[in-house]
């Protein structure tokens, strides 16, 4: 059942807005909301038969969603992080016919490839979420691997890409996988070995986690993957090990969207839901929701005037006790964004 | 969640100032079809601006900038057309009737201008996100002056955004009567909305 937003607060005269946090610190914290969020989960069988269904009231905008909205308000740039960890310029409007790209994601299949990183995502991770976070703890791909620490080993051999690529970019050499860069963002690398021995991160594929650069650069990069943060103090050297991981996959629908509609009186709404379907071959469990859209930004600004996007994580969500996927199961993710005049 | 806040001041350089300072609530429908166009990049979504006409936009005029460059101003579109300032940002009226999901305009704009009943729209300012947690925010300003030579009573305050050439009502707010402003003439008056997530 969805948490219905409490009717209008009734508030006492408060002089500053210091007097008017204060107050709202000592009030139900489900008070004088503008903008609600609520998330509706359901579980079906293979078959489509509901198995399972819950709501709950969301917390969890990330600050790059104030970002968003800072930019779309006052037009010009700001800084934002992406979900590699790179703070980006983005701009809440440009000469150009691009400026839609602000929020956009409706990810699933597109010129063949599947953007799995756009609208609704889940994880397998349970801390708390925090206004800064920028990426899933532990992201759950598109796929059907289960969660595994070895799905292939190989040795990291130099980082001296960073000059021709950017920064962090280092080649690996991988034991047979000869995947597409899609392929590969399913995963993450750990090293084994050395300096940095135990460090692990998603892989990301440098210059390419921008939605349209990536496919124009195709799988040129399989090799040059790199580190969303900066390796020291954890330099893995001149040589280590690593593992590529995953906390497991599940298969990514296309993003639904529905269009605003109204109860006629004070409520408004749109939704966005995907669907997961859990084809692992046994039960998973899924604890982290979260919601990926594309801002626009110019790349290496100002040195540059390039469009390009990147991707924000906008929401995160951890649940108590996660949900239990069994294998051929369902799970649909409904975000409803709702305002009440 | 995002909450929305307002505060009111009112500036006089001989006299004490007066503060209020309240939650909002009323963010309307216009708010939502403006992130479905530009979450969904729909090709085409109609809804209505300030002079009740429905317009049908794309993804790519969804840009909801609040250009507040100041009243008798103007601002440049992205879809190269000129906005006049003061349309635009924090709006102020004098209108009483209660927010209904569908507003397109505030109940009884106050104008530009000196004329009896109008305010003097000074330029607005937004400033930068501020991250403390659990919070992040920005606020959006505006300052206005009374030159109509009588008082001008405050009791509902607004946000306006352009999308492609067109103005729209995404948020209004009635005062409690208990908040109502009173201005009178050659006072100033700072209006703030403050944005805020909470995670």
């Amino acid at each position: 059942m969805i948490l219905l937003p409490r009717k209008r607060l009734i508030h006492p005269q408060f002089r500053t807005f210091r007097d008017l946090d204060e107050a709202m610190r000592l009030s139900n914290p489900e008070d004088g909301h503008s903008i609600d969020l609520t998330c509706d989960l359901t579980v079906r069988n293979s078959s489509g038969k509901i198995e399972g269904r819950s709501s709950f009231r969301c917390h969890s905008f990330t600050r790059q969603f104030i970002d968003y909205l800072l930019v779309q308000s006052r037009g010009g740039t700001a800084s934002a992080k992406d979900w590699a960890g790179n703070t980006r310029t983005v701009f809440g409007w440009t000469n150009s016919p691009y400026t839609s790209y602000n929020f956009y994601c409706p990810g699933g299949v597109r010129s063949g490839v599947t953007q799995w990183w756009l609208g609704p995502v889940v994880g397998a991770g349970t801390t708390a979420p925090t206004i800064n976070d920028f990426q899933m703890e532990k992201p759950v791909p598109h796929g059907t691997a289960a969660a595994n620490l070895s799905a292939a080993t190989g040795t990291y051999t130099s980082r001296d890409y960073g000059t021709a690529y950017g920064p962090n970019t280092f080649s690996i050499t991988h034991s047979g996988k000869n995947w597409t860069s899609n392929q590969w963002r399913g995963y993450l690398l750990q090293f084994t070995s050395g300096a940095a021995n135990g460090l692990e991160f998603p892989i990301f594929w440098n210059g390419t986690n921008a939605v349209y650069t990536f496919e124009s650069y195709g799988s040129s990069f399989d090799q040059y993957p790199y580190c969303p943060t900066a390796f020291p103090p954890a330099d893995p050297g001149a040589t280590a090990n690593y593992v590529l991981k995953t906390y497991g996959q599940l298969l990514h629908s296309n993003v639904a969207f529905t269009t605003p509609s109204d109860d006629g009186a004070l409520q408004s709404k749109f939704s966005i839901s995907r669907d997961f379907t859990n084809n692992q071959g046994g039960a998973f469990t899924i604890s982290e929701l979260g919601l990926m859209a594309v801002l626009t930004s110019y790349r290496d600004y100002p040195s540059t005037s390039t469009l390009t996007w990147y991707n924000y994580l906008m929401i995160r969500d951890v649940i108590a006790g996660g949900v239990v996927l069994q294998n051929t199961q369902v799970l649909t993710v409904t975000y409803n964004i709702i305002v009440n005049a | 969640m995002i909450q929305s806040f307002w505060e009111i001041k009112k500036l006089h350089p001989l006299r004490k100032p007066f503060c209020r300072a309240g939650a909002g609530r009323s963010f309307v429908k216009n708010f939502i079809c403006m992130h479905y166009l530009q979450a969904a990049n729909t090709p085409s979504f109609s809804f209505m601006d300030i002079g009740g006409q429905a317009r049908s936009l794309t993804s790519d005029n969804a840009s909801c900038a609040m250009n507040m460059a100041g009243g008798g101003g103007r601002s440049y579109s992205l879809s190269s057309y000129w906005i006049a300032s003061e349309k635009l940002g924090v709006v102020l009226g004098t209108g009483t009737t209660a927010v209904a999901y569908n507003n397109y305009a505030m109940a009884s704009l106050i104008a530009h201008g000196t004329g009896a009943g109008q305010l003097l729209h000074w330029g607005g300012l937004i400033q930068d996100t501020v991250v403390s947690a659990p919070y992040a925010w920005f606020d959006m300003m505006r300052i206005f002056e009374n030159q109509s030579g009588g008082d001008i009573t405050i009791k509902e305050l607004g946000l306006q955004a352009f999308l492609g050439q067109y103005v729209f009502l995404i948020c209004r707010d009635v005062l409690q009567e208990s908040d109502w402003v009173t201005l009178h003439n050659t006072e100033f008056l700072k209006v703030t909305y403050r944005i805020r997530v909470t995670v």
